[in-house]
């Protein structure tokens, strides 16, 4: 926590006690601009920093059929020169402010952030309001980033043949719904993207009423307020954002399997995705009990998966289980083994397969479901340690329609669910049907002399 | 999904400054218990959790030739069982409160950490002090955590970047403990028996070598209380003898592998001065000027921004009392080497014959001041980097001093700085490229 970290800044020992006030972290304030900007207020007063995120409702889903990667593409131009008689680029003004920022391109949704001290933030909006209103482009900067990107594929993606497994599982798993094209585009169509669909989606999707702010750190909504109206609230822009296309998925009739040989990676290793909905996308208590039943499943080494499949029939040295709920139309369990050099990746399946008709046979127990809230409840508290990830985890789920209440009342829907909700989302989701199994081994070895 | 300049170094040196009001802050305490435990305390009640991280000097280095990866081993085995309790109950106990105890080990310690909601702070504290004292290293949990470490070795070379950097040390640091893998090869995991493992932890955990730091929702009685029931009866063990210094000398090496596909990927490195050199800030914010990492670096500008030759290329200063280099990293496609290599070569040309622009100067002291508290984010966060202080011989407050370091940095100490460090032909290269292993 950065409250502990500011400590050091006193020259330590000097000893000066601040008057505690009452619950320094976490109160929400939501307000939304003239100009239809929703911005909400996280307060954090911890130490003197605040992070600053804007998301914009424009994603790779949004990406127009033939250029996949435009979104992400037109993340990176964010950073070319906004502004023509600019003195100055972005990043030599995020250095003079000694802002630590970044960007992310999803599915759903981009997200630009920045952190910085708190006497800062004014500069920061103010920035932020000039790439959300004044973006100019060059054809040869277009030109050298789609090198960039090309290059981004190749070292953070096809140098890892794990994440190449799982795009190939996302384009399985999903036979309709654009999740399938991955975020970052594929590499043919990387180096066809045109800078005028970029500015065409700059044009459509970078626009007030299609992003939301999320300031946290030690703000107080009523300084945000001002700020805000200083800054973005003087962009005037009343349109809306054209109607994003929402494709659902068919009933999947199939189990799919994905296989690759690779010698970069020397264990065999097993991945299982089920087609689930999101949070946004779940009736009643499904999301929730999905996360239960992830955690029931594969969280930690006392979960069902590790303790049959690691512990007891040795087929893997170590498994995991995770929820992705966080996408606007769909979400996914994913479940991960990792084998020895030797495994024998169709008796780790099996096992996998066993733990899982199990549960579907003899459901959960009430322990079992205390445990998974128990553990859920602590790592939200543990998070919210964290300024960015909280800022993060409000910005996401807004950025897909969900709202704050929605946030704020998430640790009571989790105390509501019961073990029949737990069974019936397992009963629901984790059906063979739904699933796509991913496998990456070595090529078989010659016999060693 | 994507991040657009992610910086992922290895080693980070100790390297912080601090940029907040003081009004704002609560103060470290340095508190040592009755039993004599030294602790480093940051008392902050905003949020219901305490993080204690604790490390004994001596890590990776201590692992005797031939067993590398004894240290990690160690490390992988402590929550495997201990006092009463074997594997699964041990963990069980653990996840029911949802508490995350972790073991780890570095070049120079073996290291812990403790996150846990503070009202399951004394069970936490229980299963720690159990685990530290009484592990139960039994032979059947031996065996699964040696195959998993095995299996997490492999898994880590996807990483072009870890390999390389690996492959760098072994070549530049050759016949010094640095040169030597921290988490050992499948080859030495595979021969360590339980009896290696007993032994080396006999060496690690020893309470001389201890140093340990509280952040979070816990007081200085409560803090002190802790370490000592988790701490005091640990055996003292012996002193270490201190890691000899190592120098980096000029070096092109090309090496294949069979973990890269489609790229190759270049470690590089320069000799810096060391942490307590009357240099050491000059050369820290030049090295913010050459590769933070940031669209204004340096090297970002010419390798990524004007010619599109990678996606990602930063540096960062590795420092500890032993060695000092800048050491940095990119990746690129195959036959676009030499021409990025070329490139890299007349940057570090340029500022050493011309030095950095005045204004370039001033955003790469202020960047690199305001960045240093941003990034510790997290209790645990704040936690490990006082303790990575320590392990380099820097004092708490290390913070302001190297603030104060920084901005008392003139563009005469950038220029003359940049002609006697930042010389290309004292580069250290390493180029790993697709091929079948050596």
């Amino acid at each position: 926590m950065l409250a502990a970290a500011a400590a050091l800044m006193l020259g330590l020992g000097a000893g000066a006690a601040m008057a505690e006030a009452e619950a320094p972290v976490g109160k929400v304030t939501p307000f939304t601009l003239g100009n239809g900007l929703q911005i909400v207020v996280i307060e954090d007063h911890r130490v003197p920093v605040v992070t600053h995120m804007v998301w914009y409702k424009i994603g790779s889903i949004d990406d127009p059929q033939g250029a996949s990667g435009l979104a992400h593409l037109l993340e990176h131009l964010m950073f070319k020169s906004f502004d023509a008689e600019a003195k100055e680029s972005f990043a030599q003004i995020m250095s003079r402010l000694g802002a630590v920022d970044n960007a992310t391109t999803g599915p759903d949704s981009t997200n630009y952030f920045q952190r910085v001290a708190k006497e800062r933030l004014a500069d920061v909006m103010a920035v932020e309001t000039r790439r959300m209103s004044g973006l100019t482009l060059k054809e040869d900067q277009v030109l050298v980033e789609r090198q960039v990107v090309r290059e981004e594929r190749r070292s953070v993606f096809e140098s890892d043949p794990v994440k190449m497994l799982a795009e190939q599982m996302m384009a399985t798993l999903y036979e309709n719904h654009s999740y399938g094209r991955p975020p970052i585009g594929w590499a043919h169509e990387i180096s066809q993207l045109k800078l005028d669909d970029a500015l065409t989606a700059y044009r459509n999707f970078y626009i007030p009423a299609n992003a939301v702010v999320i300031i946290a750190g030690d703000v107080t909504p009523p300084e945000v307020r001002l700020l805000a109206a200083q800054t973005y609230g003087t962009i005037n822009v009343d349109r809306q954002p054209p109607p994003r296309l929402v494709t659902a998925e068919p009933e999947p009739i199939a189990a799919r399997r994905v296989e690759m040989t690779d010698g970069r990676v020397p264990q065999p290793t097993l991945f299982r995705y089920y087609l689930t909905p999101s949070y946004r996308s779940a009736t009643g208590l499904q999301a929730e009990s999905l996360d239960i039943l992830t955690a029931i499943l594969g969280d930690g080494e006392t979960s069902r998966l590790h303790r049959a499949v690691v512990t007891g029939a040795k087929a893997a040295v170590g498994v995991s289980a995770h929820y992705f709920g966080e996408g606007r139309d769909s979400g996914r369990l994913a479940l991960f083994a990792i084998l020895p050099g030797d495994g024998d990746l169709g008796a780790a399946e099996r096992e996998v397969d066993r733990v899982i008709a199990d549960l579907l046979k003899t459901g959960i127990t009430e322990d079992e479901l205390a445990r998974a809230k128990a553990g859920i409840e602590a790592r939200t508290i543990i998070e919210s340690d964290n300024q960015k990830r909280l800022a993060a985890l409000y910005g996401s789920a807004l950025a897909v329609g969900r709202t704050v209440d929605d946030l704020i009342d998430a640790p009571n829907r989790l105390a509501r669910v019961t073990k029949a909700d737990v069974e019936a989302a397992a009963a629901a989701f984790l059906a063979r049907q739904r699933s796509v199994t991913g496998v990456v081994a070595p090529p078989p070895q010659e016999a060693k002399p | 999904m994507t991040a657009l300049h992610p910086i992922r170094i290895l080693i980070v040196a100790a390297l912080l400054a601090l940029l907040c009001a003081p009004a704002e802050a609560r103060s470290l305490q340095r508190l040592t218990t009755p039993a004599g435990i030294g602790i480093w305390l940051v008392e902050d009640h905003g949020i219901p959790i305490v993080a204690v991280g604790f490390a004994f000097r001596g890590g990776s280095v201590e692992d005797p030739p031939g067993k590398e990866g004894a240290g990690q081993l160690v490390s992988a085995m402590l929550d495997e069982g201990a006092g009463p309790y074997d594997a699964d109950a041990f963990k069980d106990k653990l996840e029911a409160i949802g508490s995350q105890l972790t073991f780890s080990v570095s070049r120079n310690a073996f290291s812990g950490g403790l996150v846990t909601l503070t009202k399951h702070l004394d069970a936490s504290a229980d299963l720690l002090g159990l685990a530290l004292r009484e592990p139960r290293l039994s032979e059947d949990d031996f065996e699964r955590a040696k195959a998993r470490e095995i299996a997490a070795l492999g898994f880590e070379n996807r990483d072009p970047e870890r390999v390389a950097f690996r492959e760098f040390s072994a070549a530049a640091f050759a016949g010094h403990p640095y040169a030597r893998p921290v988490k050992g090869t499948p080859g030495t995991l595979a021969a360590l028996t339980l009896a290696d493992i007993r032994s080396q932890r006999d060496r690690l955990i020893a309470r001389s070598q201890l140093h340990v730091v509280m952040v979070g929702a816990i007081d200085a009685a409560k803090a002190s209380q802790l370490a000592d029931d988790v701490f005091a009866k640990l055996p003292a063990g012996v002193a270490r003898t201190p890691v000899p210094p190592v120098a980096l000398k000029p070096m092109a090496k090309v090496v294949a592998s069979p973990n890269v596909q489609g790229l190759e990927t270049a470690v590089f490195a320069l000799p810096m001065p060391g942490l307590g050199d009357p240099q050491f800030f000059a050369a820290l914010t030049l090295n913010h000027v050459v590769g933070s990492g940031n669209f204004d670096a340096r090297l970002t500008r010419e390798l990524r921004v004007k010619r599109g030759l990678t996606y990602s290329v930063a540096t960062q200063i590795s420092a500890d009392a032993a060695s000092s280099i800048m050491l940095g990293v990119f990746s690129t496609q195959p036959g676009k080497m030499d021409e990025a290599l070329d490139a890299l070569r007349t940057t570090f040309a340029d500022l050493q014959a011309n030095g950095p622009g005045t204004t370039e100067l001033e955003n790469a002291k202020s960047g690199l001041n305001g960045a240093y508290l941003l990034d510790l984010e997290t209790s645990a966060r704040l936690a490990d980097h006082l303790l990575g202080l320590w392990i380099d011989g820097l004092d708490a407050d290390y913070g302001e001093v190297r603030k104060r370091g920084v901005d008392a940095v003139t563009k005469a100490d950038a220029d003359k700085a940049a002609q006697a460090l930042l010389d290309p032909t004292t580069l250290s290269i390493l180029v790993m490229r697709p091929g079948a292993a050596r």
